[in-house]
């Protein structure tokens, strides 16, 4: 077992997010994370990687009950762009996580160049365009290697180019064995990489497979408006 | 984590730049009372030969003429000499009024009338023990040495309060002319304290950062495995290391300099401590600056702790600043609260006593006590709530 929540019970500021929700993922692959602002998505994400703790029910990650030894050795986890620096380059940030892992240095280079992070590696991230700070954020997730990766929005304020670069980062990660699940607002981009969909619905956390004549967009029409 | 640490520290800039700025503090002003110096005893001279002249041309050989013929002579033959010759008139005046040796000094020196000392009794009985300690324990002395005045020399003072000013920069004027008394004098004027102030403010910033909502960095750090009461604790010891650092090494490079111009001084003077009673005995300089070294480690972890409760509450660097300020500007206010931390701010008058007399109760080792405990305090507060925050997701949306 990849992922399992079961009885997932979450309230934020009194707001109840997950009631009793259940989810389980067995094979890796890529899951798109469709829902709309405000219902979860983002807090569940805290949750799996140990930031939210106040959670009521059981998350188990590889088998194994979620701790932060857990989060660390089996987890990589794409935030928004507030948690960089930005006094430090994408350069140092790049370190910083190969530090934490205990990676070596030369695995920065290739992450770096297959995010087309690498023309602006020594410049400040506060020198950065929305898109460079996505990049260099998927880069770090994927720098970590890990087998269960958490991507908040990555596709947000990217260029078609970068739009691209980011996918075939997703995709091939997707292909060589890794569990990706990516939360989303391009319905287009999340078409183009999966056909799993995870979804919120009714503080609920549900999984649907799209048929090739279904599309995300169409099962967003379906449940949100 | 240690790395994460470091990274932090050498993009903080700051505290170098307050380093460098504590030397150039220190050079400028050591440089001020030398020049300082030499400008009194170039007037000094000056009054003293137009004196001597005067009694010249009036054809008087009385005592006066010989005694300033004398101190002119004793001035001449260095800082030691003359402080054996000041105390010996001191102690002539303090026994019989001016004016009953030759071998004395005139009243330009020690300012002692036949209506009574310049300043007052204690201040003569000070200058005299203290003068009495430096001679018989042969310590460099002041140049040139004259009356020990303390904080209550103004109050004391029954002359014309318009004069006051200007008889305390003659009869009680004091030169910081050697480094450890510069240093001595640096402390107990907390001349240090701001520039902490400032290291605090600026390096203290990297607690809030991290919690506020535009700036999570710890949040990156924490799903990579850092935990983060160890990463604050951690950065409270290397903050409260870096600034005790910041300020020793500058006062270290500053002592070897003043070795240039002038010996270093002597750690056994007698410095003037006060206790609770209001009476007056001397410990040693080194004893002093031991003091007020242990006080301002501890009033620099106790800002840490401040900054770091300030930086849960309000996740804005910029507020935690201000309000870690407005904090210790209450120090100012409250003076007279023996178990609140503020009146032990003042790290010179709490080193010589003086705080603790005003006070009216209190001890050394009390004000080591109550600044410990309010930092454990602050600290224990600031972890706790950041434990609160991040369980129950005060520093995330959802």
């Amino acid at each position: 077992m990849i992922l399992e929540i079961k009885d997932l019970t979450f309230q934020f500021r009194r707001q109840p997010i997950f009631n009793h929700a259940q989810l389980s993922i067995t094979q890796p692959g890529i899951y798109a994370f469709v829902a709309p602002n405000g219902s979860g998505k983002t807090t569940l994400f805290n949750i799996l990687s140990g930031s939210l703790q106040h959670y009521q029910g059981s998350i188990t990650v590889m088998d194994a009950p979620l701790t932060p030894a857990v989060v660390y050795a089996q987890m990589a986890y794409m935030q928004d762009i507030s948690v960089l620096y930005p006094y430090l380059t994408a350069r140092e940030h790049l370190q910083l996580i190969a530090q934490l892992h205990h990676l070596p240095e030369e695995q920065i280079l290739p992450v770096a160049a297959a995010l087309q992070v690498t023309d602006f590696l020594d410049k400040r991230v506060r020198q950065y365009s929305l898109g460079m700070r996505q990049r260099l954020l998927v880069a770090m997730t994927f720098l970590v290697d890990a087998p269960l990766v958490l991507l908040d929005e990555p596709l947000n304020g990217l260029d078609p180019s970068s739009l691209k670069t980011v996918r075939q980062a997703i995709l091939q990660a997707g292909a060589a064995g890794k569990t990706i699940i990516v939360s989303s607002h391009n319905l287009d981009e999340v078409d183009r990489i999966t056909k799993e969909v995870i979804y919120i619905h009714d503080h609920q956390l549900q999984r649907t497979q799209l048929t090739e004549t279904e599309n995300a967009e169409g099962l967003y029409t379906r449940l949100f408006e | 984590m240690n790395k994460i640490l470091v990274f932090q520290l050498t993009h903080k800039r700051v505290i170098l730049l307050c380093s460098v700025a504590i030397t150039l503090i220190f050079a400028f002003l050591f440089a001020r009372e030398m020049s300082n110096g030499q400008e009194y005893l170039h007037t000094y001279q000056t009054t003293l030969t137009k004196a001597i002249a005067n009694e010249n041309k009036e054809k008087m050989k009385g005592p006066w003429l010989e005694r300033y013929q004398y101190e002119q002579a004793q001035l001449k033959d260095g800082a030691s000499a003359y402080a054996n010759a000041y105390l010996s008139s001191l102690k002539n005046s303090k026994n019989s009024g001016p004016g009953t040796s030759n071998r004395s000094f005139g009243t330009l020196a020690t300012g002692t009338t036949v209506s009574g000392p310049v300043f007052s009794q204690t201040e003569l009985t000070n200058s005299v023990q203290e003068l009495t300690i430096v001679t018989e324990k042969r310590l460099i002395p002041f140049f040139p040495a004259r009356q020990l005045r303390d904080e209550l020399t103004p109050e004391r003072y029954s002359g014309d309060p318009d004069q006051y000013a200007s008889i305390a920069r003659t009869a009680g004027a004091r030169f910081y002319t050697n480094g450890w008394y510069f240093i001595g004098h640096m402390l107990r004027n907390n001349w240090l304290l701001p520039l902490i102030l400032v290291i605090i403010l600026f390096y203290g910033t990297a607690f809030a950062s991290e919690l506020n909502q535009a700036h999570r960095h710890l949040s990156l750090l924490t799903v990579n495995g850092v935990d983060p009461h160890r990463l604050w604790l951690s950065r409270f010891a290397l903050g409260v290391l870096t600034t005790a650092a910041a300020v020793l090494v500058p006062v270290g490079l500053f002592l070897a300099g003043s070795l240039l111009f002038s010996p270093a001084g002597s750690l056994q003077y007698p410095i003037l401590l006060w206790h609770i009673d209001g009476s007056e005995t001397f410990i040693t300089l080194a004893a002093f600056l031991g003091r007020g070294a242990l006080l301002l480690f501890l009033v620099i972890m106790l800002g840490f702790a401040v900054d770091m409760l300030w930086s849960v509450l309000t996740r804005n660097a910029l507020l935690a600043a201000v309000l870690t300020a407005l904090t210790a500007g209450l120090g100012f206010f409250i003076q007279r609260t023996p178990w609140l931390p503020f009146p032990y701010l003042n790290v010179g008058a709490v080193s010589n006593g003086f705080a603790l007399y005003r006070m009216g109760s209190g001890s050394f080792a009390q004000a080591v006590l109550v600044l410990t405990l309010w930092s454990i305090v602050l600290l224990a507060g600031a972890l706790g709530l950041l434990q609160r925050n991040r369980r129950y997701g005060y520093d995330f949306r959802n």
